[in-house]
């Protein structure tokens, strides 16, 4: 077992999305001292322990805030469903700290070290200061993550002399305890362990002394697993309501961040993004993104997220973002297709035209976007249709028996088709499209549709102007006998 | 039959593997043939300029003007990437499509709303790689985004084809080819190279280049 202890320190300011957006210092507050704060109240010289008054006279602007402690259980919650992407033991060590049993994990991420970066790197991305610490025991990797010691203990037999150097303020002291040991003279871990075990235990209380049994691996330390919910939903709360469209983009990018992890774990991808922006005065405004099949790639689903924010406008001021994911869809692992074998082997290996879509769909509207099938009917506005691209409907089989049945040749239908024909005037019984219109070709006769109301009897011809375009025109064949034009030999 | 066979090896996108050391450079044979051999014998590298705007300008719809890019197009929608149609002016109708041997499921039809929105439609169809040849019916389109178009072509690898009014021949243009449609007939269209890389200005016509046989004229009996 090796056990790796993500310590948040500052997780009272990082649970709120925009905390260190802006150059204001702000400051988060618990009976009546400064718990955390922010990069910026750093720079103003802003200590922890502070009274928010001398604060506020270090710093003109500052946000002031008090602690919200159910923010920071939710955030660590977000962060240990996020952590199940690299192992599949992970807990919850409140109030800021994530224990993940990292032994199982090692073989897969190719050694501690690239597993170490990956997970900072990740927590990097989602706006946390972070510090870990790995020892074979939870509590003794709490312990080396507390006191910031970075090299990683990895035997049993390392964790006495690893432990005995800690400083003692790394174990959660209530006061009586620190006046009792500065008493004791006990500066480090190792002094008190030094202590006859009967007096220790009188002077520090059984907690202390037990909390360091379990370090050192003496007495049992279970740790619930943290089980992350059935359906993916995450969130994040403004200090201040957005009203800049940009700035949504950080915190909405860290929610897919979180989400494309919890994908990962899952072995699923999603079509559909379900972002709700609460309002400060108004209803929550639903924001959708979509992709063409399931995916679990932060980076894709970020560049479709900048370009779906050009679009959107924003009348009030946001204060939250929440996360749903839609449906899960399993991930399939792909096959390298063989050319040998390919069905049709005509096409090249086609390439990846799945990002282009997703744009032009995002920005124009899904219904925008389209691609041409046939359809084997005789009529001919409805011997076509528009289907969505990808969707596999395309038939190749009307075009052959079309073929074969008629003799043809494929050059009577015009590229163009007029979405309703568009009747003409005549001048001594010959229809007039600028100029009077020349029969090239025809008739073709095209009776079709009386079982389902569309019924339609014309006389189709290819005609010319005197301008020198190529029409296709038909003649109805009942009622009024009118002329129409229905297409354009482009 | 043999006629048939020399005719089409007179096609300069054919490469014969007795053509030992081949006389064209590198470059020409990415050019895209039309397909029209009178037209890509005039044409430098034997065909379209790859990765740059093409235009063709015509004067009313039914010149001729797509049944001129048909083979090319056929061509290109058989090689994997997509033909993006941008803003048509009309329904561009699958029937005929097909019977010229585009693979309709390569062909993206896109119907932005607004001019802006198309021409940004294009350039991310020109620029993203993912489409062979783009087409688009720009209403008005002035030399500056031209100029980006043309820039977008050549970041995608991609033709972009241009069908414009006739009037468009008076303004400047960063078109790597530009061809004027004249008076077309089922048997003859005369084409004007107005512009092209690597050759002066010039005019051609294709004779029988619809390529379908003429039919025997006949009078048409008209119904009373």
């Amino acid at each position: 077992m090796l056990w790796l202890c993500i310590y948040l320190p500052h997780l009272p300011v990082e649970s709120f999305g925009d905390a260190e957006t802006g150059d204001r210092p702000l400051i988060i507050s618990e009976a009546g001292a400064v718990i955390d704060c922010n990069r910026q109240a750093c720079r103003h010289g802003i200590k922890i322990g502070m009274t928010p008054s001398a604060a506020h006279a270090l710093a003109e602007d500052l946000r002031h805030h008090p602690r919200v402690i159910q923010n920071e259980q939710k955030r660590l919650e977000q962060l240990a469903t996020w952590a199940g992407q690299f192992t599949a033991r992970v807990s919850l060590d409140p109030p800021s700290g994530l224990l993940l049993e990292i032994g199982g994990s090692l073989r897969y991420f190719q050694g501690l070290e690239p597993l170490r970066q990956k997970i900072h790197q990740g927590l990097h991305r989602l706006g946390h200061r972070v510090m870990m610490g790995i020892a074979p025991t939870p509590t003794a990797a709490g312990l080396m993550a507390r006191s910031g010691r970075q090299t990683p203990v990895m035997q049993r037999s390392e964790l006495n002399h690893a432990l005995a150097s800690l400083p003692v303020d790394v174990l959660a002291l209530d006061a009586k305890q620190s006046t009792a040991l500065q008493g004791l003279g006990c500066h480090c871990i190792g002094d008190i362990r030094a202590l006859p075990t009967a007096g220790a235990l009188r002077r520090l209380g059984k907690a202390l002394i037990h909390t360091l049994q379990k370090a050192h691996g003496e007495r049992p330390d279970p740790r619930a697993d943290w089980t992350p919910p059935a359906q993916f939903r995450s969130e994040m709360e403004f200090l201040e309501p957005i009203t800049d469209v940009q700035q949504l983009y950080p915190g909405m990018a860290q929610l897919i961040e979180g989400l494309c992890a919890d994908l990962r774990r899952r072995d699923a991808g999603v079509m559909r993004l379900r972002f709700t922006l609460a309002q400060q005065s108004s209803e929550a405004l639903p924001f959708t993104l979509g992709l063409l099949r399931p995916g679990r790639d932060a980076a894709h689903m970020r560049l479709l997220l900048e370009r779906r924010l050009e679009r959107l406008s924003i009348k009030d001021g946001i204060t939250g973002i929440t996360l749903q994911a839609g449906r899960l869809y399993a991930m399939q692992g792909s096959n390298n297709r063989l050319d040998l074998i390919t069905e049709d082997a005509v096409h090249e290996p086609s390439i990846a035209w799945e990002p282009l879509v997703e744009t032009l769909d995002n920005r124009l509207g899904s219904d925008r976007v389209k691609t041409l099938a046939l359809c084997a009917e005789h009529r001919p506005e409805r011997a076509w249709q528009y289907i969505r691209p990808g969707s596999g409907q395309h038939q190749k089989a009307p075009l052959s028996s079309h073929q074969n049945r008629h003799t043809r040749t494929p050059a009577d239908r015009p590229f163009w088709l007029l979405p309703q024909p568009q009747q003409l005037n005549c001048q001594q019984g010959q229809p007039v499209y600028n100029g009077a219109l020349v029969l090239e070709n025809g008739p073709e006769r095209i009776e079709s549709g009386w079982w389902d109301g569309g019924d339609i009897a014309r006389d189709y011809y290819q005609a010319r102007n005197s301008q020198g375009q190529r029409l296709w025109v038909f003649r109805e064949r009942r009622g009024e006998r009118s002329w129409y034009l229905h297409g354009i030999f482009a | 039959m043999q006629q048939a066979i020399d005719q089409l090896l007179e096609q300069p996108g054919i490469w014969r593997a007795t053509d030992q050391g081949g006389t064209r450079d590198h470059a020409s044979e990415r050019h895209i043939p039309t397909g029209f051999s009178a037209l890509d014998s005039v044409l430098p590298g034997g065909g379209l300029p790859p990765a740059a705007l093409t235009e063709i300008l015509h004067g009313r719809h039914g010149m001729g003007e797509l049944q001129l890019l048909m083979p090319a197009l056929a061509r290109l929608s058989r090689g994997g990437r997509w033909i993006a149609m941008v803003a048509p002016p009309f329904l561009p109708y699958a029937p005929a499509l097909a019977a010229q041997g585009l693979d309709l499921s390569r062909v993206l039809t896109v119907h932005p709303g607004e001019a802006s929105q198309s021409l940004w439609a294009v350039e991310q169809a020109l620029r993203s790689g993912t489409c062979a040849a783009v087409l688009l019916w720009p209403r008005q389109c002035d030399e500056r985004s031209l100029r980006r178009l043309q820039l977008a072509a050549e970041a995608g690898d991609s033709l972009g084809l241009l069908f414009r009014e006739q009037t468009a021949a008076q303004q400047r243009s960063p078109a790597a080819l530009r061809l004027m449609l004249e008076d077309s007939s089922r048997e003859r269209l005369n084409v004007r190279i107005l512009k092209c890389r690597g050759t002066p200005a010039g005019s051609i016509s294709l004779d029988h280049w619809a390529g379908s046989p003429v039919r025997q004229q006949q009078a048409l009996p008209l119904e009373p």
